[in-house]
């Protein structure tokens, strides 16, 4: 690289390595520090005793099951967010496109809080679910498990970062040409057979990547699992706030570092099958 | 012979705007046919109906006598090889080429023999396993060649497949277009805005413009008889003299030009009120020898003279002001005129035409 270029580069990386690096380092050193209870603060160490912790109190299940409700509510979004993309992108024009987008940004105008709740007066026992389907005649009784339940947890992240795996698969299907769609029709494909063996192989890392958005969101939400999973329903940030209440640190960010991990292993794996740089780069052949 | 593809009164229109107009054509089977016509004469267009990718607002097509109007691509027995080739990106040469027959179930073994029979077709023998997004513009052509001509297909659709090649490598994909469709047997249809390529290759050929044919014709009448002088115009008849007034006498029309009177071959009926033009190609006018003096009553004042290699351009000028171009050998330089001195000059037989204005 040209030393004026790097030069000029050099900010920017200073940005990121103090604002991203920086604090991920800090976790990770902090999480084998001991807890003081002299000075109710954490004391440098060289200790496993907050990785140990973690397979106390049930804590691995929180993480198992905090990974399983991410995993699904990624996929069920990509199920979701995959046709809609396909629809923004192929078949709307330049402004109904640009409607549709407005569309999933505009719930974002409200304060995430409100969102959260207000799916309590969808699947709550007297709401909108419950009462429609009670007057229709289809149930007698309340469906209990519509609200502060795994469902419930599940539609409401899935409610809420949708838009984030339709964004990523917009622009990888704005880099498949229209007229390779139109060669495996005219050599005799249906649309679902060009739709698996065409679209859907060259969007696979827009579909990555957006799942991976959501997943990483999901796995750190809190909001919506306290607002619409009920008392005992537990997630990861759930319990890492409940464990800093009582200022144990070092199992706070031994938690979190084993969640970095985590992700980083995905992201390393998912991209070199899934090749997630191919993403950024240009049609330059 | 057997009408492989009929057009009937085909109409699309885009908002207020007629990409198409009413067209109707016939391609026989086994013809090669092209579509002529700068950008926006709607010749795309057309191929897009006929390949099914467009519905026409109006009009109906016809594959072997059947109403196709309504099947879409998948269901027509024609293949295209596209404009961007259109190649699938994320497989091999081989993968690429097998892929309608994967399509329609046909048994491994005989996609392998099939693959190798089209690669081998079109001259990549070994190429299975290539990555396509690292070969040459001339391998993608051929990849995409095979992918469509391995389907067997009744009729190929060729869409400005040569854009975006060098000239050398136009040459040469020209050369083997024909030689495939002279293998193959199959209907080939042609859209290029590129005459070279139409009149080397076209068995008939239609030129387009405004969403209109305005002429169908093989090649060499398109030469002879052009229809206007738009059709001229393309075909590289880049003389096109604007005479002052035109009249019959003794059956021919006689242009004049200035003080200058032309006899034209009778291309046209003459129709009072309409516009016509002198159509001559520079390679049909000589130098009378005797200068300004000479036999013909034709002469034209020499403005500036361009050497070209094989030949002089010279361009002239009649006494109104209207400009002639012609070529002169370079064998001939020493009876070159000089800038600035009234020459006599004489057409070959059968030109000029006059031709309807556009």
């Amino acid at each position: 690289m040209n030393r004026t270029v790097l030069l000029l580069a050099t900010p920017a990386i200073a940005v990121i390595g103090l604002l991203c690096l920086a604090p991920l380092v800090l976790v990770v050193v902090w999480s084998f520090w001991t807890w003081d209870p002299s000075t109710y603060w954490i004391k440098p160490d060289l200790s496993f005793a907050a990785y140990e912790a973690i397979f106390e109190a049930g804590r691995w299940k929180v993480l198992l099951d905090s990974i399983i409700k991410a995993l699904l509510t990624g996929l069920i979004c990509l199920v979701i967010g995959y046709p809609a993309a396909y629809c923004i992108h192929f078949l709307a024009g330049n402004r109904s496109a640009f409607l549709l987008m407005g569309l999933f940004t505009i719930p974002f105008f409200t304060s995430y809080l409100i969102r959260s709740f207000s799916w309590r007066l969808v699947l709550g026992r007297n709401g909108m679910v419950n009462s429609t389907l009670m007057s229709t005649g289809l149930i007698d009784e309340p469906i209990e498990w519509l609200l502060f339940s795994d469902f419930a947890v599940i539609v409401g992240l899935v409610a809420s970062y949708l838009p984030f795996v339709i964004f990523p698969l917009l622009l990888s299907m704005r880099k498949v040409e229209k007229s390779v769609l139109q060669a495996s029709l005219d050599l005799g494909a249906s649309f679902f057979q060009t739709l698996r063996t065409v679209l859907l192989p060259l969007t696979k890392a827009g579909c990555f990547a957006g799942f991976l958005f959501v997943f990483v969101m999901s796995l750190g939400s809190s909001t919506e699992v306290k607002m619409l999973g009920g008392a005992a329903a537990s997630m990861i940030s759930v319990m890492i706030n409940d464990v800093m209440r009582v200022v144990n640190f070092p199992l706070a960010f031994a938690i979190s570092s084993v969640v970095i991990l985590f992700l980083l292993i995905l992201l390393y794996v998912g991209n070199r099958h899934l090749k997630l740089a191919k993403l950024f780069e240009d049609f330059s052949w | 012979m057997a009408i492989a593809i009929e057009l009937q009164n085909i109409t699309r229109a885009y908002g207020t705007v007629n990409a198409l107009d009413n067209v109707s054509l016939k391609i026989e089977a086994g013809e090669f046919f092209t579509l002529l016509g700068p950008s926006g004469s709607g010749k795309s267009t057309l191929l897009k109906i006929i390949g099914g990718f467009e519905e026409p607002t109006g009009g109906s097509v016809l594959f072997n006598g059947e109403d196709v109007t309504s099947l879409s691509a998948n269901q027509r027995p024609s293949n295209t090889v596209f404009q961007d080739l259109a190649l699938f990106p994320h497989m091999s040469v081989g993968q690429n080429v097998a892929y309608g027959l994967q399509i329609q179930r046909v048994p491994k073994s005989e996609i392998v023999e099939r693959v190798i029979d089209a690669l081998d077709l079109v001259g990549l023998s070994g190429f299975e396993d290539r990555n396509v997004n690292l070969l040459s513009g001339g391998q993608r052509q051929r990849v995409a060649l095979a992918r469509s001509l391995i389907m067997e297909p009744g009729v190929l659709l060729l869409d400005e497949p040569l854009t975006g090649l060098d000239e050398q490598l136009r040459q040469q994909m020209r050369d083997e277009f024909g030689y495939l469709h002279e293998k193959t047997g199959a209907t080939f249809i042609l859209v290029t805005h590129n005459q070279d390529e139409a009149l080397s290759l076209s068995n008939r050929m239609a030129i387009m413009k405004g969403g209109q044919l305005v002429q169908v014709d093989p090649p060499t009448t398109f030469f002879e008889h052009p229809k206007n002088s738009f059709v001229a115009g393309f075909m590289g008849m880049d003389c096109l003299i604007k005479p002052d007034r035109v009249s019959m006498e003794n059956g021919s029309p006689v242009a004049t030009v200035g003080d200058t009177r032309i006899t034209a071959v009778n291309n046209a009926e003459i129709v009072p009120g309409r516009d016509y033009v002198l159509a001559i190609r520079p390679d049909q006018i000589r130098f009378e020898a005797g200068g300004a003096s000479g036999p013909t009553s034709i002469k034209v004042t020499v403005k500036t003279i361009r050497y070209r290699g094989l030949f002089y351009d010279i361009h002239a000028e009649f006494s109104n002001g209207e400009q002639l171009l012609m070529t002169h050998p370079v064998e001939g330089a020493g009876n070159l005129p000089a800038t600035g001195e009234v020459v006599n000059i004489s057409f070959s037989p059968g030109a000029p035409l006059i031709l309807l204005q556009e």
